[in-house]
Parts: structure tokens; C-alpha cells; sequence
């Protein structure tokens, strides 16, 4: 009991200033994600906001066009391949539209990706004749 | 006993100094992610708000013969026309002066685009008008364009 080593105030201190980053890496990297996920969120989010402007015009298009492909890509600027237009935009989003006939009206599928992930997929339809 | 102590305290100065470079440098990097955060989402939502609000409107108002287009005082505007108590009033939607406006007022009022009340900051809008369909190009305050296309189900 003798020989018991007694702690100077420098190793007290140097203890509680170990715990005290203990506490502080902790926090870092909890916050760290969380900026890390705020960043990916509101990139995600404005990708998302020019996706849904996109679509809903391309489905203002398709109603416009009666539902037809080809007129819809006049008005959009895409191509149609092998019944499925494709649309490229600027910003790295593909839109993709489909079309069939329905009873009594022209029924259309549009989706749209961005780095191979799919974005949105709405059901859209004409009842509109082809001009 | 000296030597100990000294050195002791020299490895909780140089802890100390690490855990305050530390926390600085997570505190810039925090701050710095919140204002590009910042940035891009106000950017985002001036992108989006004009343009979003000149369709909605236009839908709102989608009725036989209740939307034209036409030039306002030298500005390309919509004009949607709705009828209160058998009295004929417009809604001019425009950019001017660097501003978003609406203007609401009774039809043939004589009033002018400055009359109009100013929305959120834009540099312009073309509207042109193919049949049923309406093609919008938005220029927000950053000078980005967008374009929105509008079909009108009640023949405008």
C-alpha cells in the first residue's frame, strides 16, 4: 500500500481531457453524418424538383398530342425507340413514356431516372383526339 | 518526479491543442456544408417557385375562355379572366422590372404593369401559345430558365 503511485495533477487532467475527446469525436462524427445526410438530401431534393417539372410538362405534352409518341417528341425534343420515347435532359435526367390504347382514350406510362435510379412513375392518359 | 510531471503536462497541452484544432475544423466543415445547403435549397426553391405558381394558377383558372395570353405593356403575360358577381376581372400574371407581379383588377381597367403586385425576384417570362398548349420560359433571379408546358382542358 506503501509503494501506491499517486496521481500528479497533470495525469488527472490529462485523463478528463481524454474523456472530454472522447465525448468530442463522438459528437463529430454523429454530426458528421448528419451533415453528410444533409447534403445528400437536398441534392437528392432538387434533382427530385427537376424530375417533377420535367414529367408533369412531358404529360402536359402527351395530352397535348393526343397521347401520340411522335407528336409528343416534336414538342419535347426526344426520339422515340421502339414505341418508348426518350427524352435526355440537360441535367442528367432520362424521361421515358409509353403509350397504348385504352377504351376510349390513350393511356401512357412515364417514368423517369436519374443515375440508373427511378425517380418517379406516373400513369398518364389522354382523352383528347390526335390533332 | 520533475521529469514526469513535465512531461505530463506537455502530452495534456498537445491533447488540449489536437482537440481544439479538432473542434475548429468540424466547426468550419459544419459551417460550411450548411451554407452550400443553404444556398441550394433558396436557389432550388427560386428554380422552382415561379414557375410552379404561374402553371397553378393557370390550372386554377382553366375554364372556357377564361385564359389567354397576350402582351402587357410591352411584357408577355398571362390573363385569366374570372367573373364575380356578373362583373369581368382579370389576373395578369408578368415580369417586370425584375419582379414576378400579379395584378388584379377589373378587365379593360387601364391599369399598367407597374400597377401589379410584386411576387418574388424573376428576370423574365416568354409565353408562346400552340393551340391548347402554353410553353412558359422562366428566367428566375439567378438568370436560370426553365420551361413548363401547359395544355388547357378547356380550350383556354
Amino acid at each position: 500500500m506503501e509503494n501506491r503511485v499517486r496521481p500528479t495533477r497533470a495525469g488527472l487532467f490529462a485523463i478528463e481531457l481524454l474523456i472530454a475527446v472522447c465525448v468530442f469525436v463522438f459528437c463529430a462524427a454523429v454530426c458528421g453524418g448528419l451533415f453528410v445526410r444533409a447534403e445528400v438530401t437536398s441534392r437528392d431534393s432538387v434533382v427530385l424538383n427537376r424530375a417533377v417539372n420535367e414529367a408533369r410538362s412531358a404529360a402536359e405534352c402527351f395530352k397535348a398530342a393526343g397521347g401520340d409518341l411522335d407528336a409528343t417528341a416534336r414538342l419535347l425534343g426526344g426520339d422515340v425507340e421502339n414505341g418508348v420515347l426518350v427524352i435526355k435532359t440537360d441535367e442528367g435526367l432520362i424521361l421515358n413514356m409509353t403509350s397504348h390504347e385504352e377504351e376510349g382514350f390513350t393511356a401512357g406510362e412515364l417514368t423517369v431516372y436519374y443515375d440508373d435510379e427511378r425517380l418517379i412513375r406516373w400513369d398518364v392518359a389522354s382523352l383528347e383526339e390526335t390533332p | 518526479m520533475k521529469a514526469r510531471g513535465g512531461a505530463g503536462t506537455a502530452a495534456s497541452l498537445i491533447v488540449a491543442c489536437v482537440f481544439g484544432v479538432a473542434m475548429l475544423l468540424s466547426l468550419t466543415t459544419g459551417a460550411g456544408v450548411y451554407r452550400q445547403v443553404q444556398q441550394r435549397v433558396e436557389s432550388s426553391a427560386s428554380e422552382r417557385l415561379g414557375i410552379t405558381y404561374i402553371t397553378a394558377k393557370i390550372h386554377a383558372s382553366d375554364a372556357d375562355g377564361a385564359v389567354r395570353t397576350g402582351d402587357f405593356g410591352g411584357e408577355d403575360a398571362v390573363f385569366l379572366e374570372e367573373r364575380i358577381d356578373g362583373i369581368a376581372f382579370e389576373t395578369v400574371i408578368y415580369v417586370h422590372d425584375g419582379w414576378l407581379m400579379e395584378l388584379f383588377a377589373g378587365k379593360d381597367s387601364g391599369m399598367g404593369p407597374d400597377d401589379g403586385q410584386q411576387l418574388i425576384p424573376a428576370e423574365g417570362l416568354e409565353i408562346s401559345q400552340s393551340g391548347r398548349l402554353l410553353s412558359l420560359e422562366y428566367t428566375d433571379e439567378n438568370g436560370r430558365s426553365e420551361t413548363a408546358y401547359v395544355f388547357l382542358r378547356s380550350g383556354g
